[in-house]
């Protein structure tokens, strides 16, 4: 049982690694709230459905990309200008995910959908049978978050990324495009939610409310601490082995969400800035 | 346009508006009967208490909450539940569903407190979710998934209903809007303008913010009382997101922060939501585009700016009254 727990945990720690990074890059860098993060996942696993009469491969690449444009004409038109003012624009987000789901419904339907694999078979670790493709997505979402790290840690764009985190009116002072890097975070975060469909999305099926997997992982967010990159990371994996316990032990799908909305509540309430956070929302 | 005497002015202007609307709505009845119209009208009162309700908390205080269901379902359920077990009629338990608004609205005043803006935003996304949760595991109390019915209507006569909700909407939205204007509207609109300011100048925010949540908490619970009645059921769909999405709609179409746009605004949204009856699919899609349209391109309501425009061009009720809005309006600019 312990080793169902530690593999299972650590593969749904791995797909809220995945899904927070996205969502606390852009809200750590442009300071938005981009509640439609979950649909744009939901999406590009939609889309990924859609387009696999051309072959798995090609099918993946273009949804993603797809998902990367849609996420930046969201920002640019959307999101973006409303940047000063946070509630409204979370407000708008929400909304696109309402639209993301009701459009999902009226294109491809309300009953359920799956896509394939990426890789077929099973390995026997520890005992316990495990789907290559959990095996596949977890290394995927290690690698994903790796390169991220990577980035922000070594690159120049990185670097600005950083600045711009840190303090948006000092950055455009040293002479950084904050807008360029704005966009590009959104690329990114997009990117992020495309990876976590083409592995993630294969292991569960498809509704048009998949998207409120963001409530799911909203008590990750916040006891990472919003905008917080390590943060998110460690708090994947701790509330992903909560659920886990909580649901080999005690059962209960709707008591695993309940158990984990009281952390958050209490985390909200004792320490509001999460493990690491900085109180970067406030700072304005 | 921040000064109190063009505040004052667009005020004048609007209550002139006020008791138009007023008349209009209370004559209506003597020009139709039809049962289907007037129930439509009923909920579109509904949602300008509901709309109103969210509005003094977002609107005015600067709390944006993304789960006014919250109070509106909990008051439902109070309501619905006085009514089916204790037997008590709507006059009693619509405004018991009220209490237990100010109730709600008391608690969740608690994580507000602590947390700023996005935080809470997430919070009162989870709330509505946690507490249909709490009525899927009761279901013999609660009714479950089908919810209760049976509840005693407001009123057999549908006009009757119509004047009740009429001068329920009314006489809310006129008291919202003189506490608006009032000293405790005044501080409301300092904690939504300078939350540090606000409490530099000795103004106790925190007693103001459970204030405004219990006001809020209210009047949304009437509201939700009221429909329950109305439709004489409940189901744990009042908990859903796209719920919330309606007092937020209201609010917005009529102008965020003005209390009486939400009348407006509700009557909107209502014949939105009618004339997509046969289309109901659309229904959900069609008010979130809306209302992404109107927070994006029209942040001061679209009735705000068509009223705005009229002033503009046809000029205001007497000369005097247009010169001087000119010369605030150029002192200002």
């Amino acid at each position: 049982m312990i080793e169902e727990i530690v593999i299972s945990a650590l593969i749904l720690g791995g797909l809220y690694a995945l899904l927070s990074l996205g969502f606390s890059l852009i809200t750590g860098v442009a300071r938005i709230m981009n509640f439609a993060h979950g649909a744009f996942y939901m999406l590009a696993a939609y889309l990924i459905y859609s387009a696999l009469s051309w072959g798995q491969g090609p099918a993946i690449i273009v949804s993603v990309a797809l998902i990367i444009v849609i996420s930046l004409v969201v920002y640019k038109l959307l999101v973006g200008p409303l940047r000063e003012k946070e509630a409204e624009a979370a407000l708008v987000t929400l909304a696109l995910a309402l639209i993301i789901q009701e459009g999902v419904k009226l294109i491809w339907g309300p009953d359920y959908k799956s896509i394939p694999y990426v890789i077929t078979g099973y390995v026997t670790i520890m005992g316990v049978r495990v789907v290559t493709q959990k095996l596949v997505a977890l290394f995927a979402s290690i690698v994903c978050v790796a390169g991220l790290f990577l980035f922000i840690r070594f690159t120049k764009s990185g670097k600005a990324t950083r600045a711009v985190t840190q303090n948006i009116e000092v950055a455009r002072l040293v002479g950084i495009n904050v807008s360029t890097v704005l966009m590009v975070t959104m690329a990114i975060s997009g990117l992020l939610a495309g990876l976590a469909a083409v592995f993630f999305a294969p292991l569960s099926v498809l509704s048009p409310t998949e998207w409120t997997v963001l409530f799911q992982f909203f008590p990750v967010i916040v006891l990472g601490g919003l905008g917080s990159l390590k943060g998110s990371m460690i708090a994947s994996f701790l509330i992903a082995f909560i659920e886990k316990t909580v649901e080999f032990t005690i059962g209960g799908g709707f008591l695993m969400q309940t158990v984990t909305f009281v952390i958050m509540l209490v985390v909200l309430l004792v320490k509001p800035t999460g493990l690491f956070g900085k109180p970067v929302m406030r700072e304005r | 346009m921040t000064t109190s005497q063009s505040v004052l002015t667009q005020n004048l202007a609007e209550h002139k508006y006020a008791l138009a609307v007023s008349i209009i709505l209370l004559v209506i009845p003597v020009f139709t009967r039809d049962y289907y119209i007037l129930s439509v009208l009923v909920f579109a009162n509904i949602y300008a208490i509901f709309g109103a309700s969210w509005d003094i908390l977002g609107g005015i205080t600067g709390i944006f909450s993304f789960g006014q269901v919250l109070f509106f379902g909990v008051a439902a359920y109070m309501s619905a539940g006085l009514n089916l077990f204790f037997g008590l009629p709507p006059i009693v338990t619509i405004p018991v569903g009220g209490a237990f608004g100010v109730l709600v609205g008391l608690v969740a005043a608690i994580p507000s407190l602590r947390l700023k803006g996005p935080y809470f935003a997430i919070i009162s996304l989870v709330f509505p979710g946690i507490l249909a949760g709490v009525i899927y595991m009761y279901p013999a109390i609660t009714g479950g998934d089908a919810g209760l019915y049976g509840l005693t209507p407001i009123s057999a006569d549908i006009i009757v209903t119509y004047y009740a909700s009429t001068i329920l909407a009314l006489a809310s939205i006129l008291l919202l809007v003189r506490l608006v204007s009032s000293r405790i509207g005044l501080i409301f609109k300092s904690i939504r303008d300078d939350e540090d300011t606000a409490e530099a100048s000795g103004i106790n925010t925190t007693r103001y913010k459970f204030l405004s949540f219990a006001i809020s908490g209210f009047f949304a619970g009437i509201a939700g009382g009221f429909q329950a009645h109305q439709l004489m059921s409940i189901s744990p769909f009042v908990f859903n997101t796209s719920y919330s999405f309606t007092a937020i709609l209201s609010a917005s179409l009529g102008g965020v922060g003005t209390i009486f746009g939400s009348l407006a605004g509700a009557y909107l949204t209502a014949f939105l939501n009618e004339s997509l009856r046969s289309l109901v699919q659309f229904r959900v899609l069609i008010s979130a585009i809306v209302m992404i349209l109107v927070f994006r391109f029209l942040p001061e309501g679209l009735i705000r700016r068509i009223t705005r425009r009229y002033n503009f061009r046809f000029g205001t009720w007497s000369a005097v009254k247009k010169l001087k809005r000119e010369k605030i309006d150029a002192t200002n600019s």
